[in-house]
């Protein structure tokens, strides 16, 4: 009877130490991939920074999709535009860019007036400015590789 | 006596000529070395490049030209907005300065063919793949493109 009772325990223990190993191995696991997902998506973000798209891009330079919405919120355009800065124009506000050439005709060359809205997407990725400012409602319209050709999108 | 330095030597006899009347500038860089020159043109009339003044920047392998090769070209860097001109590099994509150079080509065929590009671009092989769908897709944008980058390239040289 003893040593029925001495081979149930030893077996208990046996299958508790085998539980407990495999409870480490699934941490260990666990953790390890924790870590190789973290490197990957910290050299992700170095790729990034590194992209030849935007490596060169003054930190200061801005490109401005006009969309009525934009150009309500924005009073004064002359200022935006003086610095390196361009607009391109969506083709269903194109009489807003028509305005603005004659009112900024100092620097019209900055405004951009397009037909075709994929030529505006081509645009934006030829111009490389560091920032891009468009509007909110705009940004599901946005070709997704658009996002490598500038260093940061904003909403106005 | 070589043939760079023959082109040389008639060079300024042909450009007081109508017909190369709208290069401002074609010369070496040092009189004592016509490996590097430098050439300022007008931009073809009814093109967007129409009104600005270009810069080219040639080299030539004064070991093989002409007959193993011809110049190596480039436009000022961040100035040429076109389907065919690297826009960050200036590179050319034009047959003649590659497969199809033959030594009966002068400095000047060159600057030619390259204005000739510039008024009408190639669209089967473009170096700059926006550039080429904005041309293709919205030909007035194009123009304002061309025209605003090299607004810029000018303001940025005053």
């Amino acid at each position: 009877m003893r040593g029925d009772k001495e081979t149930t325990n030893w077996l208990n223990k046996s299958l508790m130490k085998q539980a407990r190993q495999k409870k480490l191995s699934i941490i260990a696991v666990g953790v390890l991939s924790t870590v190789a997902v973290t490197v990957g998506y910290l050299l992700y973000l170095y790729r990034g920074q590194r992209n030849p798209n935007i490596r060169d891009v003054k930190p200061k330079s801005k490109c401005y999709v006009l969309t009525q919405d934009l150009f309500d919120k924005i009073e004064n355009w002359q200022e935006e535009l003086s610095k390196d800065s361009v607009m391109l124009v969506l083709p269903e506000v194109a009489h807003l860019g028509n305005h603005l050439k004659l009112q900024l005709s100092s620097i019209e060359h900055k405004i951009v007036i397009f037909n075709n809205s994929s030529a505006v997407w081509s645009a934006v990725r030829h111009l490389k400015k560091y920032e891009l400012v468009i509007s909110r409602d705009k940004t599901s319209d946005m070709p997704v590789d658009l996002r490598r050709y500038v260093g940061q999108i904003s909403h106005i | 006596m070589s043939r760079i330095v023959k082109e040389y030597m008639g060079l300024q006899k042909r450009l007081q000529t109508p017909e190369f009347s709208w290069i401002s500038f074609l010369a070496p860089v040092d009189d004592d070395d016509l490996s590097e020159w430098v050439c300022r043109f007008q931009g073809p009339s009814e093109s967007p490049f129409e009104g600005f003044e270009l810069g080219l920047n040639i080299t030539i392998d004064l070991e093989k030209y002409p007959i193993s090769g011809g110049p190596r070209v480039l436009f000022e860097p961040r100035t040429v907005a076109h389907p065919n001109v690297k826009w960050d590099t200036g590179e050319i994509c034009l047959d003649l300065l590659k497969d199809a150079w033959t030594p009966i080509y002068t400095l000047l065929d060159v600057v030619g063919a390259i204005r000739d590009l510039l008024a009408d671009p190639g669209l089967d092989s473009p170096l700059d793949l926006d550039i080429a769908q904005i041309y293709d897709a919205d030909y007035e944008a194009y123009v304002q493109i061309v025209r605003y980058r090299l607004e810029e390239a000018r303001l940025a040289r005053v």
